[in-house]
């Protein structure tokens, strides 16, 4: 017992052992505390994530809405003026196999 | 004085530091074990609360990946009556605010509970009004609401949910399982002031989302000629359905009268009918496929026997079946081309009745088709064993049979694709929230029922149908043959007791391209007025949707010239498409 007594490794921490419980308690309540003001941020962002995923699904309701073959028609034919094609005048591409010397024309080519 | 080497002062310091940590450790160990429960307990109440997770449904595609069924955020107003400070002029202001009736808002608020929905789902501008009113004990609840952005655009495939989210109809009644998710609620810290805080948890939950076998596309230039069919005929209903005769998807169905999704309760029950499963008829000539199909198939007659319908009429079972014009004597082909009464039944006559009653159950007539939509009905074919004596002039063009539109469409979907009946269908495939695909109708369901023979006669006598001599010379389509029969069929008057004169269901059913068949189609018209025929009153809708249908997929017409072609080589990168 005298010996560890002697010990001066035991006497420092006999020392340290009262400053160490105080800053572990520190710690801990710095900890808390920290927490604390991190659920406060996760919750600040959860609100401002569930705000913009309102305004993204706002949009994609208006997107689709815009999009919709019904406004795109009314948009193309009343006010662009365009028609639907004539089917006699569509042209249908096919790939060749061997290269040319040009890249597409008229073809009296057969497949 | 000193005790044992220390002095007086020391031993009272030690002591009551001793005492002291003695009253600590025996606090804490009260606080931590003998009475943890109910400290831990009171502090869930004070520092937590328990909170729903908000089921979000999923999303309804077209097949080419266009929403047609989405949601968006709302905020429902609550309130706790006990925190009311004056009820009457509480009721009155918020009566005022959203126009809701005063004495149904007095009722609410003299309830006895601390929970009272004043009004779901509110928009912004009732909100702003609201809070402007600073009434005590109101609170929001967010809430998801069910949005069409195409409105009525496939209103009868879709259907539509209550104010819970629920599905009452169409795909979201059919699939609610899959639409939803389970939800629950999750306890969540909260401060001193009641404000959430989050560690993390996810307070949304989203169902699987849908993709349909539909395309917006051709679903909108089916709605669109509906509309001009009802128009322009006055009829009280129609109906079309567009399938892929080889695989069953349906690319489009639509009723009318319709109603639109975002609103369903403004219209009446019988506006969000699918008649195109629900409802059934007499479907006529349409039916006349059967007879024909099956006494090809017993190689009866060959089809370029001869009929002799020259008489214009026959009698069976003491009853008079005319035709429309005195056809003469007219071939296999021709019976059909003019959809000749007397011809059929005199093919019928050979046949049998009970094998036209297997032919029509093999058809898929009087069976429910199995489309995963709810409220399909089987129609009903009786039994030969119970059939009257003129029910073999009946049956063979289409009378004495109940079927639905899609039975029809069906039946003529197994022509086109050399002698299957197909199962129709309406999703395609199931995606959880993480993207996995938990659904996936790859295989088609079918079962033989003609030889592939058969099938490519009945066609060519159906190409006959809408050319010079046919009866739906308005239904053909410049460029691409149309292979196809009408229907026009008296409507039995329950009231009267007899068919009517003055009400008839017209109707044309077919697939086109004929020599290599893209798509199979039905026309329905219900009580049109002013003509009455199936070639010109729904001939006009299957052209007019078919002529779109065969541009929007890029058909090439029969006619297209092989030299207008171009060719494109796979020089320089060029990726070109056969």
């Amino acid at each position: 017992m005298k010996k560890i007594n002697g010990n001066p490794l035991f006497g420092a921490l006999k020392l340290m052992l009262v400053p160490m419980i105080i800053i572990s308690v520190f710690i801990l309540v710095w900890l808390k505390s920290e927490i604390t003001s991190i659920e406060y941020r996760i919750s600040q962002y959860e609100s401002e994530r569930m705000n913009l995923l309102k305004k993204r699904k706002e949009l994609i309701v208006k997107r689709s809405d815009s999009l919709s073959v019904k406004n795109i028609e009314a948009i193309a034919m009343d006010k662009l003026g365009l028609t639907f094609p004539d089917r006699k005048k569509v042209i249908y591409v096919k790939r060749g196999e061997e290269p040319y010397n040009f890249k597409a024309g008229l073809g009296t080519h057969t497949e | 004085m000193n005790i044992g080497g220390m002095n007086k002062r020391a031993v009272i310091i030690t002591t009551v530091i001793t005492f002291s940590f003695g009253l600590l450790f025996w606090r804490t160990f009260d606080l931590m074990l003998l009475r943890h429960e109910t400290f831990v307990n009171k502090a869930n109440v004070q520092q937590s609360q328990e909170i729903e997770i908000q089921v979000r449904r999923g999303v309804i595609y077209d097949r080419r990946g266009r929403e047609l069924a989405v949601n968006i955020e709302q905020r429902s107003l609550y309130i706790d009556p006990t925190k009311v400070r004056s009820v009457p002029e509480t009721a009155h202001k918020l009566s005022r605010a959203l126009g809701i009736d005063k004495r149904k808002l007095l009722k609410k608020l003299d309830a006895d509970r601390k929970f009272v929905w004043i009004r779901r789902k509110m928009d912004g501008k009732e909100m702003s009004r609201v809070n402007k009113l600073k009434i005590s004990g109101i609170g929001y609840v967010p809430e998801s609401e069910r949005v069409y952005p195409r409105g009525a655009i496939a209103s009868h495939l879709l259907g539509f949910v209550d104010i819970d989210n629920h599905g009452l109809e169409g795909i979201e009644k059919k699939y609610e399982k899959f639409l939803t998710s389970r939800g629950g609620k999750i306890r969540v810290s909260t401060d001193a002031r009641g404000n959430i805080l989050l560690a993390g948890d996810e307070l949304e939950s989203s169902g699987n989302s849908i993709v349909l076998t539909i395309d917006e596309m051709l679903q909108y230039t089916v709605e669109k000629a509906l509309d001009a069919a009802i128009d322009k005929w006055k009829a009280s209903s129609a109906t079309a359905i567009i399938m892929n005769p080889y695989t069953g998807e349906i690319l489009a169905l639509a009723n009318r009268p319709t109603f639109d999704p975002n609103s369903p309760g403004r219209s009446r029950a019988e506006y969000r009918r699918n008649r195109a499963i629900t409802d059934v008829f007499e479907p006529g000539s349409t039916f006349k496929i059967v007879t024909a199909a099956a006494v090809l198939e017993k190689k009866l007659f060959k089809p370029n026997a001869l009929f002799d319908c020259s008489d214009g009429f026959i009698e069976v079972g003491g009853k008079r079946f005319k035709d429309d014009h005195k056809a003469g004597i007219i071939t296999m082909a021709q019976v059909l081309q003019k959809s000749s009464n007397v011809g059929t039944i005199l093919m019928a006559q050979k046949l049998g009745k009970h094998e036209l009653y297997k032919y029509s159950k093999l058809f898929g007539f009087g069976e429910r088709t199995g489309i995963d939509l709810p409220g399909e009905v089987s129609g009903w074919i009786r039994d030969p064993e119970s059939w009257s004596g003129t029910s073999m002039g009946a049956v063979p063009i289409g009378q004495e049979v109940a079927v639905t539109a899609m039975q029809v469409l069906r039946a003529y979907a197994a022509i086109a694709n050399g002698g299957y009946l197909v199962s129709p269908y309406i999703v395609s495939r199931i995606v959880s929230p993480e993207g996995q695909e938990i659904y996936n109708r790859q295989n088609p369901e079918m079962k033989r029922v003609l030889q592939r023979d058969t099938t490519l006669l009945i066609r060519g006598m159906l190409e006959g149908v809408t050319r010079m001599g046919g009866t739906a010379l308005e239904a053909a389509v410049e460029g691409n043959s149309i292979a196809g029969k009408t229907g026009t069929a008296q409507i039995f008057d329950t009231g009267l007791n007899r068919y009517s004169n003055e009400k008839y269901l017209s109707s044309f059913a077919g697939f086109f391209p004929a020599n290599k068949p893209r798509l199979a189609m039905v026309v329905i018209v219900n009580e049109p007025k002013g003509d009455i025929y199936g070639g010109r009153v729904a001939g006009p809708v299957f052209k007019e949707i078919a002529t779109r249908a065969l541009a929007y997929l890029n058909v090439p017409m029969d006619s297209a010239p092989s030299e207008n072609v171009v060719f494109v080589s796979n020089v320089n990168g060029f990726k070109g498409t056969n």
